[in-house]
């Protein structure tokens, strides 16, 4: 062979020898670095994916968001003492990636560290009025409520979605200065029940699992996955070349415009599922013109006025548009707050006028000369995704009525900081992962209580700044709709007053639910089984894979 | 003064007054710069009679025909009929329209930050000048050190991070995002107008004249200072033009990176940076057309600066740096 | 020549100190902290306070200063507060810079490959109908901004040719030398096209120096080869100015390099950055304008001392 076919041939072979992926290694794509291993303390999206796989949740929800013991640590369950006292049986035979075994005091350990309020738990809310837990055998565990609260299930699959090992989470970072606060020995390194055990975490990378051949399900993990990288490409573009390109096997999202295509290309599965990305319109009603001033707190006339022009704003929106435009049609429009094909939505809202010109001309006029003819106001959005774009296409729906929207984006800080401090704001784009699958417990952490999201149905209280003051009226009825429904014990009659809130929510226009995006799902044929295991929040869940040929 | 000396210093002035003449005598010879001139002047055009040359309303969104999706190729039309002749964007707007008050807008923040630059800038360079060698010129020059020592875009970025995104509130004060960008970017400009500005006032005052001058006593001074600043301009007009190449690039970087001009202001950078979504999808246009009209802006400005630089006296020429 | 070196260090440490001043003020005079980022939406008043307590931000900003300053001096630029919890700032830099400057060699390279030929050619046939169109083509090179460049390489090339590697990307070297350097390509033709613009224009003219210099029309009027004389004496001499503006022209490639790194999707320095900055993370901010600062400073200089080196008027103490 001559000398330049010899070089010729080594290129091809260093090139053809640098495209083979490593075999065994299944690599998957996401877009956000994950910021904290330990599932009682993350909230971003980038840790769950990891957390999916290296941990198993104590309870687990099926597709149809229900509770099961799929793939969870709780083996049975079983309620006394009228709903208030949660018994639950731990699964046997289940061993950490560090050896230690699995039992109730473990268990325990996971609740009593949320509960601790050293620890500034952010789910701890979600774990629910506990009284004491007990422990009544070495793999009985007993819970007790202060009342009736049917939601621990639902509530609990979230909140304990991850099991760690008794001790785990060590002790919590004292170091001052910077970023020790919210770390716990498990946050760069976690170690759980899953079917993957942590590797490494290389900074700005990618996270390494490995195949933990312990894990308590049969064939699982599947045959041919050594290893899986959770590689972070912040670009879609980018990612979406990987895939195609076959350097990584799985993406967390596709781009809504590039959905069609993807499909139709051979070696690659796609799926839409409906999602719980909720899109909404917040509105501050703690100052004109979606609300009242502090002076204005007991005007009839101010409070009509402001009522009267979040319906305008409600019915002036065209949330077919921004579905067609920005989603390609790939969302479920919403009547109210709550999944529109639920039992537990109320019939009374579906079917009731969303966009409608003439409604929202009505409205506009009613509330005064000063609007009539077109008035100003803002509208934040962060600077990320599509929240801008959402925000420039109701500026464009708002035109014809004579109104100018000013959007302002706002990088993250800012956003938060407007928001919560400055109160500089009248209407905000935002979104939320609705993930607290029973529509009434959406309607305490929504609406009933001054949590962290910020104030919608707006009631003064102590703890929180004097802009939150009592603003629209009816919120007095709402909580005691609330109390009422969550100890009533019959369950029909618990749907309808939850409808009733849902009404009064809706009838009040205290928020703008627009749609739930579905979620866009991508991966290589390679990976067979994936599909099975996609649900409505939109984790990528390597358990129900069943084989992987690279 | 004695009217010997009067004269020698008026003689002085004039042969002086002279390179003026000539250089505008050279300049008009010059090819590159009149086809340069001549760039700058349409773009100039375009931005002072964008609402009328522009066909629609560059905010206005139309929507796609049915069983089509935005952005549109050119030369197609809207549901209702509207023609785009350089095709729309995502939100269905005419990128024509858009490109062209996009241009206005480039050509504001350009010449508005040069002038912030120029103000802020001249001043300290000329102040340094006039007091060459003492703390006065050192500590501006040192200033000018430190911020050299920032890369522009560094800078701008830095400075621009600082301030946030979109207005600026200083309690009381509310800052125009566009007004804002133009003080960030004079800001990260102005030290390069300084050094040039004391240069050239040295060089001046090295001058023949400037020696009759002082003999001449008192009222010579104050012609003199005058006749300086006069033989600055050539030169600071040079720097001027070629810096409105560079703060064009600039401003559209920031744009383009997302901290400068917000959507839905029409943009040339950002319309660049939302059409790399659409790469791959064939919007080709989408990206084609703000970036020539922002290339086509910067290469005229240089040509201009070029040019004009070519056409003062060559001693000069060589000796300018950029 | 010492005494010079001297100075010009000396000079550069208040420099140093002043600019660390700015960069820290300018961040911390930003509307909204890191605080609120850190949470995300789960706001709440105590846990705000607490956090704000542990990271420092509720001292008085001269001490702040004095905290961050005295760490940044044993090369500790604190840790990340919001791109990557717990990761040390100087880690991030110190692997990002790797990329960064990856980019920014391979784009020289290109602007030297492109530029130093026709800088010479177009000296040698000077005011000819070449040397024309040369100059404007590096003119219409330096006047596309280097992001629309690579837009356009990636619509040519990326999009049809270069298809999986042409959105950008990045794998690291030690994984696999052939992915690595297939992504450097429209990354370094992007940047090094528009920086060699200038490198060319400043070669043409630095010729053009040399050449009409005393030396060289003594050699030509002795009967010396022209060619012998362009390899040897005037390449020679004129890269030296080149070699200068190159050094001093980094804070070009550093600013460049964010572009095209944002573009290509690039793990590098330039977009740690931007990321810092939309995601209010001071210590990463500030950690990487303090080291491209310094990068800057200390480039030029090593370039002013390499330059009175090469340069024997200034080596004797004459003009500076």
């Amino acid at each position: 062979m001559g000398k330049g076919r010899w070089l010729l041939a080594t290129g091809l072979a260093l090139l053809f020898a640098s495209g083979l992926v490593l075999a065994g290694e299944l690599r998957i794509g996401i877009a956000t670095e994950p910021w904290d291993l330990d599932p009682a303390i993350r909230t971003d999206t980038g840790s769950g994916y990891v957390i999916k796989n290296v941990y198993d949740p104590l309870i687990e929800l099926d597709q149809s968001n229900e509770p099961t013991t799929e793939f969870a640590l709780a083996e049975s369950w079983e309620w006394e003492n009228d709903a208030a006292t949660l018994v639950i049986h731990v699964r046997k035979g289940v061993v950490f990636h560090d050896g230690s075994k699995l039992n109730a005091s473990v268990v325990k350990y996971n609740i009593d560290w949320q509960l601790d309020d050293e620890n500034s738990a952010p789910n701890k809310g979600l774990l629910g009025p506990i009284e004491s837990v007990n422990i009544r055998d070495e793999y009985t565990l007993e819970v007790n409520f202060t009342g009736p609260f049917t939601s621990a299930l639902q509530q609990w699959s979230r909140a304990l979605d991850g099991i760690v090992p008794e001790g785990g989470h060590g002790e919590r970072s004292e170091e001052t200065g910077v970023g020790g606060f919210l770390m716990s020995e498990l946050s760069r390194n976690p170690v759980g029940t899953g079917p993957f055990k942590f590797v490494d975490w290389v900074s700005g990378s990618h996270v390494t699992v490995e195949r933990f051949d312990d894990y308590w399900v049969e064939g699982v993990p599947a045959p041919g996955i050594d290893r899986v990288v959770f590689e972070v490409i912040g670009d879609e573009a980018v990612m979406l070349a990987a895939l195609i390109s076959g350097a990584i096997h799985i993406v967390d999202k596709v781009p809504f415009r590039d959905f069609a295509t993807v499909s139709r290309m051979p070696n690659i599965e796609t799926a839409r599922i409906p999602g719980i990305q909720l899109q909404y319109i917040a509105m501050d009603q703690g100052a004109p013109p979606f609300g009242v001033g502090p002076d204005e707190n007991d005007d009839p006339a101010a409070i009509e006025r402001a009522l009267n022009l979040r319906k305008f704003l409600y019915h002036a929106i065209d949330r077919e548009e921004i579905a067609d435009e920005l989603f390609y049609g790939m969302a479920t429009l919403q009547y109210g707050p709550w999944f529109p094909d639920s039992p537990w939505f109320s019939p009374n809202l579906l079917g009731r006028p969303l966009h409608d010109p003439e409604l929202a001309r009505e409205y506009l006029n009613k509330a005064g000369p000063d609007y009539a003819d077109g008035f100003d106001f803002r509208m934040v959005a962060t600077n990320a995704q599509w929240f801008v774009d959402v925000a420039t296409l109701i500026q464009e729906q708002l035109r014809p009525y004579g109104v100018k929207v000013e959007v302002i984006p706002l990088d993250k800080a800012a956003f938060f900081d407007t928001l919560y401090e400055t109160f500089d704001w009248e209407t905000g784009m935002e979104d939320w992962g609705l993930n607290n699958f029973l529509a009434i417990s959406w309607m305490f952490s929504g609406y009933y209580r001054n949590n962290h999201n910020h104030n919608h149905w707006h009631h003064a209280t102590p703890d929180l700044p004097e802009h939150y003051h009592a603003t629209t009226p009816g919120h007095d009825t709402f909580t005691a709709l609330y109390d009422e429904a969550i100890v009533e014990p019959d369950e029909q009659r618990r749907k309808e007053l939850v409808w009733e809130m849902q009404e009064m929510v809706v009838d009040n226009v205290i928020r703008i639910e627009m749609m739930f995006l579905d979620n866009l799902h991508a991966w290589r044929s390679s990976v067979k089984g994936f599909g099975d295991g996609l649900n409505s929040q939109g984790e990528i869940n390597l358990k129900y894979v069943t084989e992987f040929t690279g | 003064m004695s009217d010997q000396q009067r004269d020698s210093t008026k003689l002085g002035i004039k042969a002086h007054r002279g390179l003026l003449q000539e250089f505008w005598h050279n300049f008009k010879r010059n090819k590159l710069s009149l086809v340069g001139g001549f760039i700058v002047l349409i773009y100039l055009i375009i931005a002072i009679f964008a609402p009328l040359l522009a066909p629609y309303n560059p905010v206005e969104q139309f929507n796609a025909p049915k069983g089509e999706h935005n952005p549109l190729s050119p030369l197609s039309r809207s549901r209702e009929g509207h023609l785009f002749l350089l095709g729309s964007d995502k939100f269905g707007r005419d990128i024509l329209s858009r490109a062209i008050y996009g241009t206005k807008t480039l050509l504001e923040i350009a010449v508005g930050s040069i002038a912030i630059a120029f103000f802020i800038g001249v001043a300290m360079g000329a102040v340094a000048g006039y007091r060459k060698g003492t703390w006065v010129d050192e500590l501006i020059m040192r200033a000018v050190d430190i911020m050299l020592s920032f890369p522009t875009l560094v800078l701008a970025i830095a400075l621009l991070g600082a301030f946030g995104i979109g207005k600026l509130r200083l309690g009381p004060i509310v800052i125009s995002n566009m007004a804002k960008i133009m003080v960030v970017i004079a800001i990260t400009y102005s030290p390069r107008f300084a050094r040039v500005m004391r240069g050239v006032v040295l060089q001046e005052m090295a001058e023949d004249y400037v020696d009759a001058a002082k003999i001449a006593g008192a009222s010579g001074r104050r012609i003199l200072s005058r006749e300086i600043l006069v033989n600055t301009i050539p030169p600071i007009m040079v720097q001027a033009s070629l810096m409105m190449a560079t703060t064009v690039l600039t401003s559209s970087s920031l744009s383009f990176l997302g901290l400068g001009l917000q959507p839905p202001h029409p943009s040339l950078g950002i319309m660049l940076n939302e059409a790399r979504d659409f790469l791959f999808l064939g919007a080709w246009w989408y990206a084609i057309v703000p970036g020539v009209f922002i290339s086509l802006a910067i290469f005229g400005f240089n040509l201009l600066g070029d040019g004009l630089r070519d056409s003062l006296d060559p001693r000069q020429a060589r000796r300018v740096h950029r | 020549m010492g005494i010079y070196i001297l100075k010009r260090l000396l000079l550069a440490i208040p420099t140093l100190i002043v600019a660390s001043m700015v960069i820290f003020l300018l961040i911390h005079l930003a509307p909204g902290g890191p605080v609120r980022v850190m949470l995300g939406p789960m706001q709440d008043a105590v846990l705000v306070e607490k956090l704000r307590h542990q990271l420092g931000l509720d001292l008085p900003l001269y001490q702040q200063y004095f905290r961050w300053a005295s760490k940044a001096l044993h090369g500790d630029f604190g840790i990340s507060v919001t791109i990557q919890r717990g990761a040390s700032v100087m880690g991030l830099i110190a692997q990002r810079l790797s990329v960064t400057l990856e980019v920014a060699a391979l784009s020289m390279l290109v602007a030297l490959l492109i530029a130093v030929p026709t800088g010479i050619l177009s000296a040698l046939r000077q005011n000819r109908l070449s040397d024309h169109i040369s100059r404007i083509i590096a003119l219409l090179g330096v006047s596309i901004p280097n992001f629309f460049l690579g837009i356009l390489l990636i619509l040519v090339f990326g999009v049809h040719f270069l298809r999986p590697w042409g959105a950008g990307g990045f794998v690291p070297l030690s994984k696999s030398v052939a992915d690595n350097l297939i992504r450097m390509v429209l990354p370094a033709i992007a940047l090094g096209t528009a920086y060699s613009a200038v490198v060319m224009r400043m070669m043409r003219s630095a010729m053009l120096d040399v050449m009409g210099q005393d030396y060289v029309r003594t050699a030509r009027a002795m009967g010396i080869g022209k060619a012998s004389i362009v390899r040897r004496d005037i390449v020679k001499n004129a890269l030296i100015p080149v070699i200068t503006v190159m050094g001093n022209s980094i804070g070009y490639l550093l600013g460049g390099s964010i572009v095209t790194e944002t573009v290509f999707r690039l793990p590098g320095v330039g977009n740690l950055i931007i990321t810092g900055v939309f995601r209010r993370d001071f210590p990463v901010i500030q950690g990487i304008v303090l080291t491209i600062v310094v990068i800057r400073i200390v480039v030029n200089l090593a370039v002013d001392l390499l330059y009175s080196y090469l340069d024997p008027r200034i080596r004797y103490g004459g003009v500076e």
